[in-house]
């Protein structure tokens, strides 16, 4: 027993979902399998299950990173969770994605017209038990206050919000935040893959990465 | 014993005597002595309003009459349509409690109730949450509910007559007029002057003495019948036994579609003062679909005004609701990027297309006026947002169905399609597809927006469906296409196809 547990104060503060002692958390926060033992390495286990997530890329592999992680969120929902591709660069093929085990029904796609749309259809995603995954434009930057909103939101409910940057800049009050690369065949490994480093993960330090074999994203 | 007295018919009479000035005017012009006109001639006065009575007015008086008594009297005209549409609109809110219901004309509703005695777990139970539903629809913009004053009995018409020997009030008030003794006790002491008889026998009746039913009925029938002839015993009859309201009535039925509006003397001109009207309408609406265990798909609104301006909104559900909150929140929705007339002289909702309500949906005591998503499928609730804020163009759904051509077989549609996939294909597919498909240089110099492509895998061979004809529209008989995997120098995985009629290469998909 330390000298925290005798502050009813302090005690009040750490009750708080927003508030986190560095030494406890690792081991209290909920993690979700990625499908790829490299990242789950990488990640110190797992997934966020809750809270803003950052995936920058230059490419188009975060959708294949995050379908494990959807077909478990599923699968614990029993169906009842809905995936809400928010802005997709292109047309989801609803074939690859059963081939991949998820459930087209579950999955819906919205295009909103302004920034201001987006950040409620995320939003609404999220009060809804529903798990957004949204690809902001290069033009588009969220306010630090409107990223906080959503950060304390997907924190609440106990889901992961993913937005999809092209990395120019990092968004603010991230819980994770993935740089994702394409790398080609070098003196490393004769086959191409996708290099994912983390640029910030809460209550570890940055800068770790993996590499994974592009054949297990397909 | 008991059974017998469980079974025994109840009749309810809700009369609203004020309802043709009230429908009409707000209170505080109601408070200018109002009185409403019917279109007979010469003029007679079909409703007034309790200022109106103090002055001297009264229902059946000629206009003028009235005019000579108090000149300042605001006189308005009689407007059936709107009285018909609120007292349908009480009809729809007492339906669920007995579909035994009989709308006696622009004034009052007849309600056989014993049926519903135990489904509400007795009487006290069912007026008070009857009593709740009314309230709600009675209620004005100002907050004050229509006048009312009802009464309970074993028949129709000694329900009808003790009701209008009733004060008037805001709330039924028929708690006290449960028991047998009391409900006996109030037709016993009807005067005769109430009593629907020719005046010449009420003055007969005045001349022997006999002051209320209770003294007529202790005469002998057969005396009376010689005296007074076959009315008053036919009338007799109906007070003690008669169990059907008058027989020129139908049963109530709610309409096969929901139509209201509200209109009011004074014009509304701001989207906040609309919340009144939505609110009104809506309820109105909530009662008349339990009434039909129906939910609501769609919701048709015309917001417009005497200039002939309007604005009319489409509020759609997936799967259907029929509680006013969640129906708000999805019509101001709407509203909120709408662009209204100036002013709005009328709101009307129209709807027309429904889906039956699942078992066990509605809950009979109280929650349905419970904020919305408490029980409606979150995802459903979120679908419905999305639709009514950002419009259909916005919202789309993935869809699969067995067809050759990829961009057939997994579409996104503006509605669910769902999946319709009897078998996945075993050769990998992209996650993403390009609509429509890019060119690409042909190899040898095989590129894609400047990055060259070396073939991995193929050939997949696809036959163009030239035998669907429309919509695919494919360019002939025979025509197929060539699919391959190719990757460029960073491994980024493309999915590509040779046109067979003119050997042109695309990029159709992108892997992961």
């Amino acid at each position: 027993m330390n000298s925290i547990d005798h502050n009813p104060s302090l005690n009040k503060l750490l009750q708080r979902s927003d508030t986190w002692l560095g030494s406890r958390f690792h081991s209290e926060r909920a993690l979700l399998a990625t499908g790829h033992r490299q990242l789950d390495q990488l990640l110190s286990g797992g997934w966020p299950a809750s809270g803003l997530i950052e995936i920058a890329r230059q490419q188009c592999s975060e959708l294949a990173l995050l379908l494990p992680v959807l077909r478990q969120l599923h699968s614990q929902q029993r169906g009842r969770t809905a995936t809400v591709l928010v802005a997709p660069p292109y047309r989801p093929n609803s074939e690859a994605l059963q081939q991949a085990g998820i459930d087209v029904d579950s999955v819906v796609v919205v295009a909103p017209r302004s920034l201001a749309e987006w950040l409620w259809v995320v939003e609404q995603a999220l009060r809804h038990d529903a798990v957004p995954i949204g690809w902001l434009a290069a033009r588009q930057r969220p306010s630090s206050a409107q990223l906080r909103k959503l950060q304390l939101l997907a924190s609440d409910r106990q889901l992961p919000a993913t937005v999809v940057t092209n990395g120019a800049a990092p968004l603010a009050h991230t819980v994770l935040r993935l740089q994702l690369q394409a790398v080609g065949p070098n003196a490393a490994s004769t086959q191409p893959g996708l290099s994912v480093e983390v640029g910030k993960q809460r209550g570890r330090a940055a800068g770790s990465r993996q590499t994974i074999a592009r054949t297990t994203l397909r | 014993m008991s059974n017998a007295r469980q079974s025994s018919p109840l009749w309810l009479y809700i009369e609203l005597p004020r309802l043709a000035v009230e429908v009409l005017l707000s209170s505080a012009q109601s408070g200018l002595a109002a009185v409403a006109v019917s279109s007979a001639q010469p003029p007679r006065i079909s409703a007034c309003s309790a200022a109106a009575e103090q002055l001297g007015a009264a229902v059946g008086q000629s206009l003028s009459s009235a005019l000579s008594l108090a000149a300042e009297l605001l006189s308005v005209t009689h407007c059936d349509d709107r009285c018909r549409a609120r007292l349908t609109a009480l009809a729809h809110a007492c339906y669920r409690f007995s579909p035994e219901l009989y709308l006696d004309g622009e004034r009052g509703i007849w309600l056989e109730i014993s049926a519903s005695r135990q489904l509400y777990r007795g009487y006290p139970a069912l007026l008070e949450q009857l009593d709740a539903a009314l309230s709600e629809v009675t209620a004005s913009a100002d907050g004050h509910p229509l006048s009312v004053r009802a009464a309970l009995a074993t028949t129709p018409l000694a329900a009808q007559l003790c009701a209008r020997q009733q004060p008037l009030g805001e709330s039924l008030a028929v708690a006290g007029q449960l028991s047998q003794r009391t409900q006996q006790q109030a037709l016993e002491t009807l005067p005769v002057a109430a009593l629907p008889l020719p005046e010449r026998h009420r003055q007969q009746l005045a001349e022997l003495a006999i002051g209320d039913y209770g003294a007529l009925r202790k005469l002998d029938s057969r005396a009376l019948g010689a005296r007074f002839g076959e009315p008053l015993l036919a009338l007799i009859e109906q007070l003690d036994s008669g169990q059907r309201p008058p027989a020129e009535l139908t049963r109530f039925r709610p309409a096969e579609q929901f139509a209201s509006d509200w209109q009011h003397s004074e014009a509304i001109i701001s989207k906040a003062g609309l919340a009144f009207p939505l609110k009104r309408l809506l309820l109105e609406l909530q009662h008349y679909l339990l009434a039909r265990q129906l939910n609501a798909l769609a919701l048709h609104w015309q917001f417009s005004n005497l200039y002939n301006e309007q604005c009319t909104l489409e509020v759609r559900l997936s799967a259907g609701d029929y509680r006013w909150p969640v129906l708000l929140r999805l019509s101001q929705l709407q509203l909120d990027s709408a662009t209204l007339p100036a002013q709005i002289d009328k709101v009307a909702l129209r709807c027309d297309q429904f889906s039956a309500q699942p078992n066990g949906q509605t809950d009979l005591f109280g929650d349905a006026n419970s904020r919305d998503g408490d029980r409606r499928p979150q995802r459903q609730m979120l679908l419905d947002l999305y639709y009514n804020r950002l419009g259909s163009a916005a919202l789309r759904y993935l869809a699969s169905a067995d067809e050759t051509l990829p961009e057939w077989r997994s579409r996104l549609t503006p509605a669910p399609a769902g999946n319709r996939l009897t078998a996945l294909s075993r050769q990998p597919r992209p996650l993403w597809l390009l609509s429509p498909a890019l060119p690409a240089n042909r190899p040898p110099r095989l590129r894609f927006q400047n990055s060259p492509l070396q073939l991995l895998d193929g050939t997949e061979r696809i036959s163009e469906a030239w035998w669907r004809g429309e919509p695919q529209q494919s360019p002939q008989p025979g025509a197929y296409r060539d699919y391959f995997v190719a990757a460029d120098t960073l491994g980024n995985h493309y999915w590509l196809y040779c046109r067979s009629t003119d050997n042109r290469w695309f990029v159709h998909g992108l892997f992961g």
